[in-house]
């Protein structure tokens, strides 16, 4: 073997050696040097945790099958104006069809992603479209559709990023929106459609539909009779409530004017507000029915006994003047209620004293029905302590004590379920108010006593409108003047008429009402009569009650 | 048996393993595959069940059943008093 081999063969075994060495060198710096480095960087092409937000669920009416509110997908437009390649052309079209944008553009020039806007209607997502613009981009993004607009003030609506706003969709969000479940992925690098490890991290809660106590039919036909006649008076509002005695259901819920909340320009504070629950009344001689309970709970008066009513349009008591809407002489104390006596309603409240204020809190007046609504309100009663001469007067007939309507189907209620109390619920799957053997809190005598009164009411008194053939319809009116500027305004009112309809082990509770109608001068009894007789029919009709 | 007998044995039982456990794994992840696939066709079925359910709704629409029935049908609102329980026997 000569030298010059022997050099060769060691510098070729250098070479590899030094080859060798390079990469035993860069193994160390990838392997251990920067391990976590390029551990992470792995780790970032294939490890993805995602957190996934279950659809927000159905709101259904009581048949379960109707939607009252379920998702539909809308798209929102968005820019990235750090990549915006045709600056000019998409400028020029924001300026014809989104100027607001133009001007969030100007001030987020460096962002890397910004929203044209989102939740865009049909219209303005077929504009996109045309427009061909390949710098914006359309996203889809979850939202809500309503199927039954006037139950708007019942549903409510949910925010621009899909949470509840108002009504249900707000009471039963924590239900409606679940929890999100997030996930560790291991992905499929190549088509990055699969996966090859799910792994849970954060176990969420999928959503739950509520149903509620809505009959859909009812609650559209309340609302195509409330409508006509709201229209035919001239009313600035109005509302209609049926309600099942037995269970506290809320068959219909209606207040007039409503908002389309699939019309969002459509949405006003006034018209969003469920005032059957939201807003409180002095209803006037509706009021009558529960100082005339009082009445005969206390024993201080008797169904057939006369009471001098003075035989005047307006009298004095205590030096209090007060005024009724037709004079008669002496009456029995039924026909008080029934031909709606302010007079000697007056005088039997006198009897009944500090304690009627006791017997309105009995009936749930002055206290949240606790129906789990937003917004619930109240009411007032003038409590002895702030008396004046006139309170027990007032408080006869309907005054200085406020109440929501849904406070005076609950009263009305006590007294269809004998004595009985029920708290009203919207949500059907919450049963927690079906306790069926509640204390009564009046004796059967007063109540049997009372449904007499009421019905007399409807035979021969004020809501002779009412009558149906073949039921039994146990209503009164109520025609209140309307506080204005401080004062008591006697063309500004709000019309009432709440009762009961029976048949048989049927039985609804009925509120009708009307506020602030063009006509002056008419009472309940040509205003909200008629409508509640067409409602009780309505029912009767939905109910199949024939 | 002969050592070399054994090893090729030990050898090939220790080969058909690999292969079954590589086989194995192939075959869960294929499953799994198709699971995800079927996962995201449900998910678009859910889709398209929504999107019936909505034109379900806006054919439902009571005022549109309302006017078709005025309208198209010629028919009227019925009165309380025009209504009657047939009974059976009648």
């Amino acid at each position: 073997m000569n030298k010059s081999y022997k050099i060769r063969t060691t510098l070729l075994f250098l070479l590899f050696c030094s080859l060798y060495l390079v990469i035993g060198v860069n193994l160390f710096l990838i392997q251990i040097m920067q391990n976590s480095f390029f551990k992470n960087l792995g780790k970032n092409q294939y490890n993805v945790t995602i957190t996934m937000q279950p659809e927000r669920a159905p709101i259904f009416d009581r048949s379960g099958k109707q939607f009252l509110a379920m998702n539909k997908d809308c798209f929102s437009a968005f820019i990235l104006p750090k990549q915006i390649t045709e600056k000019e052309t998409v400028i020029k079209f924001l300026k014809k069809y989104f100027p607001t944008a133009v001007k969030r553009l100007e001030h987020n020039k460096e962002k890397h992603f910004m929203f044209i806007k989102r939740k865009l209607t049909d219209k303005q997502v077929q504009i996109i479209k045309d427009s061909n613009i390949t710098d914006i981009h359309l996203l889809k993004e979850p939202n809500r559709f309503y199927p039954i607009e006037s139950t708007s003030t019942i549903v409510g609506i949910t925010d621009i990023d899909n949470k509840g706003l108002s009504g249900i969709e707000l009471t039963c969000n924590k239900l409606l929106s679940g929890r999100p479940t997030t996930f560790s992925l291991e992905n499929d690098a190549r088509s990055g459609c699969f996966y090859f490890k799910k792994e849970t991290k954060v176990e969420g809660k999928t959503s739950t539909p509520v149903v509620l106590t809505i009959d859909s039919d009812l609650q559209f036909l309340a609302t195509e009779e409330l409508a006509e006649w709201a229209v035919k008076w001239g009313a600035k509002e109005g509302a209609v409530l049926i309600m099942d005695p037995q269970n506290g259901d809320i068959m219909a819920m209606v207040n007039y004017p409503y908002f389309d909340p699939n019309k969002k320009q459509t949405f006003s504070p006034e018209k969003s507000k469920n005032k059957i629950v939201a807003e409180c009344y002095e209803l006037g001689s509706v009021i009558k029915v529960f100082a005339a309970l009082a009445a005969l709970e206390e024993g201080v008066a008797t169904l057939n006994e006369m009471i001098d009513c003075k035989s005047k349009k307006t009298a004095y008591i205590d030096g209090r003047k007060i005024n009724t809407v037709k004079a008669h002489g002496l009456l029995s104390f039924s026909e008080i209620v029934e031909k709606s006596n302010n007079i000697g309603i007056a005088i039997v409240a006198k009897r009944v004293g500090e304690k009627i204020y006791d017997h309105y809190k009995k009936l749930g007046f002055g206290e949240k029905t606790n129906i789990a609504f937003p917004g619930e309100q109240k009411g007032f009663i003038n409590p002895p302590s702030k008396w004046s001469k006139q309170s027990i007067i007032s408080l006869s007939y309907g005054y200085e004590i406020s109440a929501t309507l849904i406070q005076l189907a609950k009263a009305f209620c006590i007294i269809a379920r004998n004595g009985s109390p029920v708290q009203p619920r919207l949500v059907l799957s919450s049963n927690k108010n079906l306790e069926k053997n509640q204390k009564s809190l009046y004796s059967p005598s007063s109540i049997q006593a009372i449904k007499q009164i009421l019905e007399n009411t409807t035979l021969r008194g004020t809501t002779r409108r009412a009558k149906i053939k073949g039921y039994r319809v146990m209503c009164k009116t109520g025609t209140a003047n309307l506080l204005v500027n401080g004062k008591y305004s006697q063309d500004d009112n709000i019309f009432t008429c709440a009762g009961i309809i029976e048949k048989g082990d049927y039985q609804r509770v009925i509120i009708t009402f009307l506020k602030e109608i063009e006509k002056k001068g008419v009472y309940a009894q040509s205003v909200a009569v008629p409508l509640f007789e067409k409602i009780t029919e309505k029912t009767l009709i939905n109910d199949k009650i024939i | 048996m002969k050592r070399v007998t054994f090893i090729s044995l030990f050898i090939t039982t220790h080969i058909f393993f690999i292969f079954f456990m590589i086989h194995k794994h192939m075959q869960i992840i294929k499953l799994s595959f198709q699971k995800q696939k079927y996962e995201s066709e449900t998910k678009q079925l859910t889709k398209r069940k929504q999107e019936l359910s909505q034109q379900w709704c806006h054919l439902l629409k009571r005022s549109t059943i309302k006017k078709f029935a005025k309208d198209r049908l010629k028919m009227s609102k019925v009165k309380f008093s025009q209504i009657k329980r047939i009974q059976p026997d009648e």
